[in-house]
C-alpha cells in the first residue's frame, strides 16, 4: 500500500512537472538579432511589457509589441511573467490609458510581431513555443 | 480662462505632433457604461432611485499618441450623468503632455488626473474593478468631479530597489482645481446656502460661477519584496474660494491624507484604504457692522476593507465595508446624518473582453453620504439597502 502511494505521488510529480515544462514551453521570447541580451529575468521582461521602464538593462530602448487579448500565448504569457491572467493586465491598461498615464504596447498577430522583432533593433515580443522565430533571437527567461 | 487657453496650447501640441508623424503610435480607446439603481427608504445619489433609476450613464473617448520615445500627448473627452450630476455636455476629463527623462523622472502638465490613494484618478475606470460603485466614504462618486484632476504640473517617477527591497514610486503635483457647478460639492453648499444666508440675514444666494483654488500634493507607494504587497500614502493641501449672493466663502482641507495597503495575487485581491479629510469651510458676508465670519468646519474620518476572488476566468465576487464619520463641528458621530456605515457584496460577469455587467447590493446605515435633503423632502430615514447594476462596453 505505502508503494502504491510512493507511486501515484511520484505520477503526480512527473504530470505537475511536465505541465510546469509544458508551460514554459508555450511561448518564446524573441528580440533583434542584433540585441546583444541573451536572457533576462522575468521581473526584467515583466517592466519592459508593462511599461515601468523603456530600456534593456544595456540602457538600449525597449519596444515592446504584444499579442491580441484573445491570443492563448498572450494569456501564458501573462501568467508566467506578469503573475497575472491577461484580463488582469488589461485592467491594469484600462486604468492607466483612462487616467491619461500611459498607453499600452502595440498590438499585432504573431506573424505581425516577428516582422516587427526582426525589423526593429529595439524591439521585444513573444510568440507560440512552434513559430518559426528564423530572423529573430530568442532570449531565456530567469527567475 | 487659464485653464481654457493651457488646453488649447496642448491640443495644439498634440495635434501638431500628431501630424508632424506617421501616427502608427496613436490609440484611441473609449468606454460607455450604463448603471441603474433602485433603494429602500431614501432617494440615493440625487437620483429617484427608491421606484428605480437609470439615470446613471458615463462614457469617455481618449485619443493618445507616442511621439517619441520620451513623449506622449492625449486627450480624454468625458461625460457623465448621475441623477442631478453631471449633464449630456462632453468635458475634457484629462488633456496632457507626458515627458519621460528617465523611468525616475517623468513629467506631466496640463489637466492631469489627480493621485490620491489607490484609485482616485482611476475611479471614473469602471471596466478596470469588479465594484459598481467604490466605498464610498473614501470615493464619493458625487464628489468625483472635482477630486479627478487638477490643472498644473506632477512630476513623477519609480526607483527599482532590488528583489530584497521592491521598488519605490513617488509623485508630487501643483495646480490649481475647478468645482464643477454640477457636482456634489456645489449642490451641498447650495442647500446650506439659505442657513448661512438666514444667519447674516441677507438675501438668499445661489452659486453661479465655478469656486477654484489652489492644490498641492504627493503620492508615495513602496512594491514591497512581498509578491503582491504594496503599501503608501497620499497627502493634498487645498483651497477653494466661491460666491453665493452676497456672501463669499473659503473651504481649505489642510492636509487631506490617504494610507493604503493592497495585496494582490492570482485570483485574489484584499485591499485596506484609510482617508483623513478635515476642511475649513468658513462664510463671510459684509453687513453695516463690517464683515461677519461662519466657520463650518468638517472632518470626515473614513476607511474600507475589501476583498475579491475570481471565481472563474469570467467571473469574480467581492465584498466591501465602508465606515466614515463626520467627527468636525463637535456634533456627535452617532447621529445618522454625521456616518455612513455601507456593507456591500459584489459580482461582475465578463461576457468577453469588451463587455461586461455587474451586480451589486448595499447596505447602508446613517446618512451622511449620498443623501440629499431636496430628492428626500419627507425626511432621510437611517437604513438604506440599494441595488446597483452596472452594463458597460470599452475598447
Amino acid at each position: 500500500m505505502k508503494q502504491l502511494r510512493i507511486c501515484a505521488i511520484a505520477i503526480f510529480l512527473i504530470l505537475a512537472s511536465a505541465n510546469v515544462w509544458a508551460q514554459a514551453k508555450s511561448y518564446k521570447i524573441i528580440v533583434n538579432p542584433s540585441n546583444p541580451v541573451s536572457s533576462m529575468s522575468r521581473e526584467d521582461v515583466s517592466r519592459i511589457f508593462l511599461k515601468k521602464t523603456t530600456k534593456f538593462s544595456d540602457g538600449r530602448g525597449a519596444s515592446p509589441v504584444d499579442l491580441p487579448i484573445s491570443s492563448p500565448t498572450r494569456e501564458s504569457f501573462s501568467k508566467d511573467v506578469h503573475g497575472k491572467s491577461s484580463s488582469a493586465v488589461d485592467a491594469y491598461w484600462q486604468q492607466l490609458i483612462f487616467s491619461g498615464r500611459d498607453i499600452p504596447p502595440g498590438q499585432k498577430s504573431e506573424t505581425g510581431v516577428l516582422e516587427f522583432v526582426r525589423s526593429n533593433e529595439n524591439a521585444i515580443g513573444y510568440v507560440s513555443a512552434g513559430a518559426d522565430t528564423g530572423g529573430a533571437k530568442v532570449i531565456n527567461v530567469t527567475d | 480662462m487659464k485653464h481654457r487657453i493651457l488646453l488649447a496650447f496642448l491640443v495644439c501640441l498634440g495635434a501638431s505632433a500628431m501630424f508632424a508623424q506617421d501616427l502608427s503610435n496613436m490609440q484611441i480607446h473609449g468606454f460607455a457604461t450604463q448603471g441603474f439603481l433602485y433603494s429602500s427608504n431614501n432617494n440615493y445619489l440625487s437620483t429617484n432611485s427608491s421606484s428605480g433609476s437609470f439615470a446613471w450613464t458615463d462614457g469617455a473617448v481618449s485619443i493618445s499618441d507616442q511621439v517619441s520615445d520620451k513623449l506622449r500627448v492625449g486627450i480624454q473627452m468625458h461625460m457623465y450623468q448621475l441623477g442631478e450630476f453631471g449633464g449630456p455636455n462632453l468635458q475634457v476629463d484629462w488633456a496632457s503632455a507626458d515627458y519621460r527623462a528617465n523611468d525616475k523622472a517623468r513629467f506631466a502638465i496640463g489637466k492631469v488626473k489627480t493621485v490620491f490613494g489607490l484609485y482616485n484618478d482611476t475611479q471614473d475606470v469602471d471596466a478596470a474593478n469588479l465594484w459598481a460603485l467604490l466605498p464610498q466614504g473614501v470615493y464619493p462618486i458625487d464628489n468625483k468631479s472635482f477630486d479627478l484632476a487638477h490643472y498644473g504640473a506632477d512630476f513623477y517617477g519609480e526607483m527599482p530597489l532590488g528583489k530584497q527591497v521592491g521598488t519605490f514610486s513617488y509623485r508630487a503635483y501643483a495646480g490649481y482645481r475647478t468645482l464643477d457647478l454640477d457636482s456634489g460639492y456645489v449642490k451641498t453648499l447650495d442647500l446650506l446656502m439659505p442657513w448661512i444666508d438666514q444667519t447674516f440675514g441677507l438675501p438668499s444666494g445661489v452659486i453661479t460661477s465655478a469656486p477654484s483654488g489652489s492644490v498641492f500634493g504627493g503620492d508615495v507607494r513602496w512594491q514591497t519584496p512581498l509578491k503582491g504587497l504594496l503599501i503608501g500614502s497620499s497627502a493634498t493641501a487645498e483651497t477653494i474660494q466661491g460666491s453665493a449672493g452676497e456672501v463669499t466663502f473659503r473651504a481649505s482641507r489642510s492636509l487631506a491624507n490617504q494610507q493604503y495597503a493592497k495585496f494582490e495575487r492570482g485570483k485574489f485581491l484584499v485591499v485596506y484604504e484609510r482617508k483623513r479629510m478635515p476642511i475649513g469651510l468658513s462664510f463671510t458676508a459684509n453687513t453695516a457692522g463690517g464683515p461677519i465670519t461662519v466657520q463650518n468646519p468638517v472632518d470626515y474620518r473614513s476607511w474600507y476593507v475589501m476583498t475579491s476572488y475570481r471565481v472563474a476566468p469570467k467571473f469574480q465576487v467581492g465584498t466591501y465595508y465602508s465606515h466614515l464619520v463626520d467627527a468636525g463641528g463637535g456634533e456627535s458621530t452617532t447621529v445618522p446624518g454625521n456616518y455612513s456605515k455601507d456593507w456591500t457584496i459584489s459580482s461582475r460577469y465578463d461576457f468577453n473582453s469588451h463587455f461586461y455587467a455587474k451586480l451589486e447590493e448595499h447596505f447602508v446605515h446613517g446618512t451622511d453620504i449620498g443623501f440629499y435633503s431636496d430628492t428626500n423632502p419627507n425626511g432621510l430615514k437611517s437604513q438604506s439597502k440599494i441595488l446597483a447594476a452596472r452594463i458597460g462596453v470599452t475598447f
